[in-house]
């Protein structure tokens, strides 16, 4: 398979398998292998497919045509998804199958939505967004019993309903202009031919620009509900005409109360059409004094649901208020939820009525049965009597038998019969009670007045069952009145023509008399009158007393006095003096009662104002957070307000007068009392402190203060007085003289100055410290800021901070110079601090000054001092530091920063030292860092800085690394720039190597040659001259003048010569060629040693490994130190160009066979390829005056010359060895030398 | 003869050669030219008409050898007989290697320079 191929298989959205003819699966993309597991074996078709797919598979296979089928394939993790598979053979050119190929697509997700969509009892139509009909679920399929192919070509008039097609397709058309969702109610033609109803619901589906793509429309099947409403409404309409044919009104609500139907009934009653009545309107109908009572009613009943059953008054249409009961239940559905109220209102005004009397006639007979006492008795309707009270019997003499009925009637005094039965005629006739009197006989035969009152007992219909009555005896009265009439006669006219208001009572009280005054001020007729006790002539509040007050009058027979409130005509109240005096008849039995009222009403305000306005004053005292108290001008106490009592503890009849006394502290007492007295003589207010003791026994400080009231005579009238807790401010007082005794002492045994100021900072106290310091009292020193004693430099300092402090009233300190009495100014130390009361107000300021001088000058030579080091450490350009190992941070002096550069406000650490020091020098630091963990290790290094300019830095650091007084490691040293002499000296080493190369270049091997070019070429000149010379003699005709030149110019040539050898004795005179005994390693320490800072400088490490057993070697001590130095130097230049590794350098001594000794040099350089070594070996024997050559060929003829050999090999890793081999010394040896021979000079002398 | 007439040209840079190797070589009647670089004979005209050359090695700027193959590189098939005053065989061995007549180390007998001339004007 190709490999692109496979690429574009795999991103497809879907899982792509391909067979081979048989059925064999040679290829599944990505996405099938990844959905069968990757551990799937492609030629186990079975199992990939599954035992059902696989079977069908083989039929596909043998069909050998294209197939599409759902099937269930098995997922790695075991789940089964349904897929859409579709397999396609593909044919080469005979036809035949060369190739399955097999696209299979998940469609569990569209399967189960279909499954859902189908399995929903509900029709689900989709429809196009133009309206059209797209799909249909099964319900749909099954209710029109077609397929939805079919279903979908039919138009909408096929199968909606005639009737309501307009309305269906408008409300399509509508909803797909729009895009708004629809609701409709249609009927559908179904598989049988029957229409039924269907509720459709149709929301669109939108992409997400909004557009609507698809309408889902559900149907439910409504027919049956609507087919129920159908017969509903026609049995409502039936129902209707029921209702309305009813005697009663009739009503309906919704479950919240909203009418929804009144019967015509009620519309009629009302006079109101429904649309006013309906809802909530009919609540106008309601009597304003019942309307609220029966809708609260109305709504508890329609939240609890409880039947209705509550009477009100309607208003007729006529506007008369009739009783109704309002009947009403609860509809409730199967779930038990109210859906509806249906209620009716019963006419029961007459009913109502009837009970009013009923009630009325029960009050009458409570009253009867009340007296009781009498006698009672009661008839038939028809004035049969059928009971007598027994006591009724007993007074007569006559038997129930004998007084029933009629019979009574025989007791009565012959002379009342006659009224008395036509009163009783009367009564019965109309239904009337009237009292009556008759004498009634006595079983003694003597007759007695007697007052008969009946009332009749009505029942529900209100016609009389029964009378009921009594007879009260009223003889007493009676006769009592009859004697009185006279006397009576003559008070009223006394009566009616008193300017007062009289009235008359009878000895139980009952009204006989009130004058014309009277009845005029009260605007009511004497009938009126009677009933004073429940007409409001008495005003309610004082009903009660009067009531009482009459009453016990009435019983005691004493006078009556009191005050009562009476109504006048106008219904205005006026206050009364009501006395009432007896009026004894002979036997001093009261026979009446005359009273009088005396309108005392503007006297009683006035009053009632003082009262009030003292009632105001005293509720205000006694709220005063304080006591207070009156006393008459001789100090006996009128007056304890109730806190004075409260605290005390004692009940103002105690405290009263003198008693007062008892409460003060027994201590205090005595001098209280005096100053008291002295005070009420005098007159002079009082101010005075005691304890008076608590009503818990415990004793408290008081302020009593008190002043007289004078009248406009000036004498006192009244002392008026308060008496002020003073307990907690005492004792705050207390407190604070302690504490102040307290300080006292300390102030003046302090070794210290104390000066105390006043809370505006005024100086009122020192102690004697501080006066001695001065040698001033205070009364100068108080002038301290005046009188020169502060520093003139610190006094505007001084006198700022103590003016903030002061109005801050913040603790102060400050350090300030004062001058002592000889004149000098000594540094103190100024603590200010404020003394708070309880309130937190400063009540005192105590400054405490402490002599800081020595210490101050202590601190200035300090200050001084270490300004000195911080200039000495800038001009000396070094810096210290400190560091404790393993700390973040190094201290560092601001030289130190400078130095490295640092940003000053940047905390100094390690890796900050590091990263500033220069590449090459990171091995030099590590060094150093891993020997400071060790103790007391020291330190001298020098390093080089990369400055964040790029520029180099040279320092030299030296350090001691101790422990501190923690006890932990700490390195503590010195930085100091060294740039200037660092390049002054490699300025210097620089011209030093000059002048060594040089030194080399005229150095023996090179030297000889430098000799013999100097020494030949004069040479050359003499020996062609002489030569010249010589054949111009010899000639035949001899040039005598040219041969003349050339001698002459052999002698100038032989000066030459001779100059030149001067020349180079001058030289080496000094240093002549010597073979002795050296020790090599000594030597080789030396130019080691000697080599100490190019090695540094170089960045090089150098190990050595002398030999111990080193014997000496033949040799000038000198130059073999020449050679030596020549091959470090040429070591350390081929490392310099080195930067990837390290720059080792081993430096070795050892003995060698043959009585040799080798001295050798490794080091790790750039070395020489194979090229390079030709070269190498060349340069030896080259002309050139500079570089590695002439120092190797100097260095080699210097060898040479002690017999040895010198030779250089490349190491097996980086670098090169050079080494030399010279023979061990031999004593008396004489040693070998090399003198060199110049062939010329001697073919020449020849 | 026509060896009398041969022209030798000198070049070396010291003076006491170029003063002294004329008069000699007119005793041996040769014509002489003297110069005192290398780059100074390659301006002159003698570069195409010298019969031979007596050639100093070390020269300040282009050295004998330097000039030998410069002239080489020319065609100049000129003999060059050179003179050194460092004395050093195995530099002669190499420049006779190279095709150089002979090489005298200063100072050089008269004779040896008669028989190098010899050699070179027969070889011409």
């Amino acid at each position: 398979m190709n490999l692109d191929l496979s690429r574009i298989l795999d991103s497809l959205p879907g899982m792509v398998m391909s067979a081979r003819p048989d059925g064999r699966v040679d290829f599944l993309n990505e996405q099938w292998s990844e959905y069968a597991g990757r551990g799937v074996i492609l030629t186990q078709v079975s199992e990939l497919f599954g035992r059902e797919l696989f079977e069908r598979w083989r039929l596909v296979v043998a069909s050998g045509q294209p197939q599409e089928m759902e099937a269930r394939l098995r997922r790695f993790d075991g789940q089964h998804r349904r897929f859409l598979i579709r397999f396609r053979p593909m044919q080469d050119g005979h036809g035949d199958v060369a190739r399955w190929c097999a696209f299979a697509m998940d469609v569990e997700e569209t399967r189960t939505e279909r499954q859902i969509l189908n399995h929903i009892p509900a029709g689900i139509g989709v429809l196009t967004s133009t309206g059209e009909l797209d799909s249909v679920n099964d319900h749909i399929v099954r209710y029109f019993g077609k397929s939805e192919d079919v279903i979908k070509k039919w138009a909408s008039a096929d199968i909606v309903h005639p009737e309501d097609l307009p309305r269906v397709i408008a409300t399509i058309e509508h909803a797909v202009a729009t895009g708004e969702a629809y609701d409709t109610e249609h009927r559908l033609l179904g598989a049988e031919g029957n229409y039924r109803w269907f509720h459709v619901r149709a929301q669109p589906l939108r992409d997400e620009n909004g557009k609507v793509r698809q309408w889902y429309a559900l149907h439910i099947d409504v027919d049956e509900r609507k087919r129920a409403e159908e017969a509903l409404r026609g049995r409502e309409v039936d129902l209707r005409r029921i209702i309305n044919a009813l005697p009663t009104t009739a009503w309906s609500t919704r479950p919240d109360g909203f009418v929804d139907f009144l019967s015509d009934q009620w519309l009629a009653y009302a006079g109101m059409p429904y649309e006013q009545a309906g809802g909530f309107g009919w609540g106008d109908v309601i009597h304003p004094e019942d309307a609220g009572r029966l809708f609260t009613y109305w709504q508890g009943c329609l939240a609890s649901g409880e039947a209705v059953d509550v009477e009100a008054r309607m208003r007729r249409y006529d506007g008369e208020y009739r009783w109704f009961l309002f009947r009403a239940n609860p509809l409730r559905d199967e779930n038990g939820a109210i859906v509806k109220w249906y209620g009716t209102n019963i006419d029961i005004e007459d009913r109502k009525r009837a009970d009013e009397e009923l009630r009325e006639s029960e009050r009458n007979l409570a009253q009867i049965i009340n007296t009781i006492p009498t006698v009672a008795w009661s008839t038939l309707p028809d004035g049969y009597t059928d009971f007598l009270h027994h006591r009724w019997l007993d007074y007569a003499g006559m038997s129930a038998e004998e007084a029933e009925g009629w019979g009574w009637s025989n007791a009565i005094h012959p002379d009342d019969l006659p009224g008395l039965a036509d009163n009783w005629r009367r009564c019965l006739a109309t239904g009337i009670p009237n009292d009556a009197e008759a004498r009634i006989r006595r079983f003694d035969g003597e007759y007695r007045w007697f007052l008969f009152r009946g009332s009749p007992l009505r029942d529900e219909a209100g016609s009389i069952v029964k009378w009921y009555g009594t007879n009260v005896d009223i003889e007493d009265r009676k006769r009592a009145e009859e004697a009185l009439a006279e006397s009576e006669r003559q008070s009223r006219l006394i009566v009616d023509t008193i300017p007062g208001l009289v009235s008359v009572f009878g000895p139980d009280g009952e009204t006989e008399v009130i004058n014309k005054q009277f009845l005029g001020y009260l605007g009511q007729t004497l009938e009126e009158f009677e009933n004073w006790r429940d007409n409001g002539t008495v005003h309610p509040d004082d009903l009660q007393h009067h009531v009482d007050a009459f009453a016990q009058s009435l019983t005691s027979g004493e006078p009556m006095d009191f005050e009562t409130r009476l109504k006048r005509h106008d219904g205005t109240y006026r206050w009364f003096h009501l006395r009432g005096n007896p009026a004894r008849d002979p036997d001093g039995h009261v026979v009446r009662w005359y009273c009088l009222m005396t309108d005392i009403d503007d006297r009683n305000r006035a009053e009632e104002a003082v009262r009030e306005s003292e009632v105001t004053l005293r509720r205000i005292i006694n709220t005063l957070p304080t006591t207070a108290w009156a006393t008459s001008p001789d100090g006996f106490v009128e007056f304890l307000s109730d806190r004075w009592l409260n605290y005390a503890g004692v009940t103002w009849e105690q405290a009263a007068g003198f008693g007062w006394g008892d409460v003060i502290h027994p201590d205090d007492a005595g001098r209280l009392f005096s100053y008291w007295q002295d005070c009420l003589a005098s007159g002079e207010r009082v101010d005075v402190e005691a304890r008076m003791r608590r009503y818990d026994g415990t004793y408290r400080w008081f302020l009593f203060r008190a002043n007289p009231l004078r009248d406009e005579n000036g004498t006192i009238v009244k002392w008026y007085g308060t008496n002020i807790d003073i307990e907690d401010r005492k004792n705050a007082d207390e407190a604070l003289r302690e504490s102040e005794r307290y300080s006292r002492l300390i102030v003046d045994t302090i070794p210290g100055m104390i000066a105390l100021f006043a809370p505006d900072g005024e100086l009122n106290g020192a102690n004697h410290q501080l006066l001695e310091y001065f040698s001033q009292p205070l009364e100068v020193v108080k002038d301290w800021a005046t009188n020169g004693m502060t520093h003139p430099d610190d006094l505007q300092s001084y006198i700022d901070a103590f003016t903030l402090s002061i109005n801050t009233r913040e603790p102060y300190e400050i350090e300030t110079r004062l001058r002592r009495c000889d004149g000098h100014y000594r540094w103190f130390q100024i603590r200010g601090l404020p003394l708070y009361d309880g309130g937190g107000n400063v009540i005192r300021w105590y400054g405490l000054l402490t002599d800081i001088d020595d210490r101050k000058r202590a601190e200035e030579e300090l200050r001084r001092s270490e300004a000195f080091l911080v200039d000495a450490q800038r001009v000396s350009g070094t810096g210290s530091f400190a560091w404790v190992l393993g700390s973040e941070t190094v201290t560092c002096s601001d030289q130190t920063y400078r130095i490295y550069g640092f940003d000053p406000a940047e905390p100094v650490t390690v890796d900050l030292i590091r990263s500033r020091t220069h590449p090459e020098n990171y091995p030099t630091f590590q060094q150093v860092m891993d020997r400071s963990q060790q103790e007391g290790s020291d330190f001298d290094y020098e390093t080089k800085l990369l400055m964040s300019d790029q520029s180099i830095k040279y320092v030299r650091v030296v350090a001691h690394n101790e422990r501190n007084k923690e006890g932990r490691l700490e390195l503590r040293g010195a930085v100091r720039d060294v740039t200037a002499s660092r390049l002054a000296e490699e300025a210097l080493s620089k011209a030093r190597a000059d002048l060594a190369r040089v030194a080399r270049v005229t150095s023996l091997g090179v030297l000889t040659a430098s000799i013999a070019h100097e020494v030949n070429q004069p040479l050359a000149g003499i020996v062609n001259n002489a030569n010249a010379c010589l054949r111009l003699l010899d000639s035949d005709t001899p040039n005598l003048k040219v041969a003349m030149d050339t001698a002459r110019r052999t002698i100038r040539d032989g000066n030459r010569a001779a100059d030149v050898i001067a020349r180079l004795r001058a030289l080496f005179g000094k240093n002549p060629f010597a073979i002795q005994e050296v020790n090599l390693n000594e030597a080789v320490q030396e130019v080691i040693a000697l080599s100490r800072g190019d090695i540094q400088r170089s960045r090089v490490i150098l190990h050595t490994e002398l030999a111990d057993d080193l014997p000496s070697v033949a040799g000038d001590r000198i130059q073999l130190q020449q050679v030596v130095l020549n091959i470090l130097r040429n070591a350390l230049e081929a490392m310099s160009g080195v930067g990837d590794r390290q720059r080792r350098l081993l430096i070795k001594t050892e003995r060698e066979e043959g009585n040799q000794v080798r001295f050798s040099v490794r080091d790790m350089g750039i070395g020489f390829g194979a090229a390079d070594a030709e070269s190498l070996f060349e340069a030896f024997y080259s002309t050139k005056t500079d570089g590695m050559g002439i120092g190797l060929s100097v260095s080699r003829s210097i060898i040479d010359t002690h017999n040895g050999r010198l030779w250089a090999i490349p190491n097996d890793g980086p670098g090169v060895t050079v080494s030399f081999s010279i023979p061990v010394y031999v004593r008396n040896e004489p040693p070998a030398t090399n003198v060199a021979h110049n062939d010329a000079a001697r073919e020449n002398t020849q | 003869m026509s060896i009398k007439h041969s022209l030798v040209s000198v070049i070396d840079d010291d003076e006491s050669v170029r003063e002294s190797l004329p008069d000699l070589l007119r005793a041996f009647g040769h014509r002489v030219e003297t110069f005192a670089s290398a780059e100074e004979y390659l301006a002159s005209k003698s570069i195409h008409s010298s019969d031979c050359l007596i050639l100093d090695i070390g020269m300040p700027g282009m050295t004998g050898p330097e000039l030998q193959r410069e002239l080489k590189q020319r065609g100049q098939r000129t003999p060059i007989v050179f003179i050194t005053a460092l004395k050093d065989d195995a530099v002669r061995l190499q420049l006779i290697a190279q095709g150089a007549i002979d090489c005298l180390f200063k100072p050089f007998s008269a004779t040896a320079l008669q028989h190098a001339l010899d050699r070179a004007l027969d070889a011409r």
